[in-house]
């Protein structure tokens, strides 16, 4: 066989592998994609679920008090509730 | 004549691959001829009770989101009871849970302790299912996230004495967290959208998955509840599903969140238990569905394909062993036909799992076209199954042998990542 018989799929096989992979590379630089899917919540005015999801306070796992800000923000969702 | 033995293995094996091949064809095509899904519920006078179960251990960082989530669900309170067990937890999750059962009375804690603790999900499940008095049962996950109208979307197909279970769909909610959440996402994406979603219309065998998911309680308990000696107790509750003569019915508008694993470790751990747990199922339920009555001849084939999927990875990596054994052994003939090569590798390729385009057609459907973009970088997931279905392989081989198995239970572990981002 010939350099040029050998070089040549080789070369394509190259340009094939960057070819294939250079949107994924591009993506992962600079991501563009929209997801997660917002998920269909039943009626549209309640499509809700990311804004409130991101807004959860953060529970730390190495604060001791952090049952007392978990029960309280769900308070605020409570206002029937008497406690 | 060893060199004929592997020709007729490897030419066997390839058609193994491109029967999945096909499979996976029929699937997408089919979901592809109809993709608009109806996601309006219309109104419903059946609205029986229901028993939601959770199983919680170490879930303190999001179990409180999934009760909050279920104190806003629009089906009638009084006609839910929602189980949480915490099995065995350390950290606070039992004190979140009693936070909201002191505020919902619908809400309740199962407290397992000593040696009932973290023998695993399948025996949590049989636990809670003894104090469990809805008609329907249905499973989530604490790390899940659930639409409001959720449970009046699962419980709705009840109404057909020939259902047994309703599965509903899964979208990965840390989706952009980094590269493995992405591609699970994907993975998700092929199975949910088009692998569930063809089997339902063409009415194959839609798989039970455990979560986000009910199961008529009367059926369930006739059944004898979860099997704990299984690691997958989804998929093994679905063919007992189906040999008793029922359905699951999967209905791709009744969506939850889910926390995809954070890194590649836990994927293996993930990953490694539903293999373990599916090639378990395949030896239990193989010669049953096989011969069972009561599943159609496309049912029959459906059913082995999907109880021997896990295999596909182990045998994709036969052949390749077998492809480099005859290349060495026939190295005069094999170098003058080498082309033959990429494309019995190419079979080899995508006869395993939810192929790439599976996964192209169901990132298109939902409007996710950007998102194809990773599609190439599946094959990392697809050589990383090969190790972690092989490892699951072996180990169950090594269990049949000795007849006893090893495997701790090992939950999945979850972060709450998205709470504090």
């Amino acid at each position: 066989m010939s350099s040029a018989q050998v070089g040549l799929p080789l070369l394509a096989i190259i340009v094939f592998i960057i070819l294939t992979f250079l949107p994924a590379i591009i993506e992962l630089k600079k991501p563009k994609n929209s997801g997660p899917r917002i998920i269909f919540d039943g009626d549209s005015q309640l499509s809700m679920p990311l804004n409130i999801l991101l807004n959860v306070p953060s529970i730390d796992d190495t604060s001791t008090n952090f049952v007392a800000p978990t029960t309280s923000g769900l308070l605020d969702f409570l206002p029937d509730i008497e406690v | 004549m060893l060199a004929e033995i592997l020709e007729f293995l490897f030419i066997l094996l390839s058609l193994v691959m491109v029967i999945y091949l096909l499979r996976h064809c029929i699937f997408t095509v089919t979901v592809l001829k109809r993709s608009k899904c109806d996601v309006n519920l219309s109104k419903s006078d059946y609205t029986p009770t229901v028993t939601i179960l959770i199983p919680a251990r170490n879930e303190d960082k999001v179990i409180g989101r999934l009760l909050r989530r279920i104190t806003e669900f629009t089906y009638p309170k009084d006609k839910l009871q929602v189980i949480v067990i915490d099995d065995g937890s350390t950290d606070q999750t039992e004190r979140i849970v009693r936070e909201y059962s002191k505020l919902y009375s619908y809400i309740i804690v199962l407290k397992r302790e000593g040696k009932e603790a973290g023998k695993g999900k399948p025996s949590a499940l049989n636990a809670a299912l003894k104090h469990a008095i809805g008609e329907v049962v249905i499973c989530f996950d604490a790390d899940y996230y659930p639409q409001r109208d959720i449970v009046e979307r699962l419980v709705r197909w009840f109404k057909d004495p020939t259902i047994g279970a309703v599965q509903g769909r899964v979208v990965v909610l840390n989706e952009p967290y980094n590269i493995v959440t992405r591609l699970i996402a994907l993975e998700r994406i092929g199975g949910y959208v088009v692998d569930q979603e063809a089997r339902e219309r063409l009415g194959l065998i839609t798989q039970f998955g455990g979560t986000v998911g009910g199961i008529k309680r009367s059926l369930l308990e006739s059944l004898g509840g979860w099997d704990e000696t299984i690691l997958a107790e989804d998929t093994e509750i679905t063919f007992r599903i189906y040999l008793a003569g029922y359905r699951v019915k999967y209905d791709i508008s009744a969506e939850s969140y889910e926390e995809a694993v954070y890194g590649w470790r836990a994927y293996w751990k993930q990953r490694y238990r539903w293999a373990r747990g599916h090639m378990e199922c395949a030896f239990k339920y193989f010669l049953k569905v096989l011969k069972s009555d009561k599943l159609t001849p496309a049912q029959r084939i459906d059913g082995l394909l999907l109880l021997n999927i896990y295999f596909m990875p182990v045998l994709v990596l036969f052949s390749w062993l077998i492809g480099i054994l005859l290349c060495l052994l026939r190295w005069g003939q094999w170098v003058t036909n080498l082309w033959l090569i990429p494309i019995l590798f190419s079979y080899s390729s995508v006869g395993n799992f939810a192929p790439f385009y599976e996964v192209g057609v169901g990132a298109y459907i939902d409007g996710r076209s950007r998102a194809c973009w990773l599609i190439p970088l599946l094959v990392i997931v697809f050589f990383y199954n090969i190790l972690i279905c092989s490892k699951a392989f072996l180990d169950v081989i090594v269990s049949k042998l000795i007849g006893k198995s090893k495997y701790v239970w090992e939950k999945t572990e979850h972060n709450g990542y998205i709470n504090s981002m």
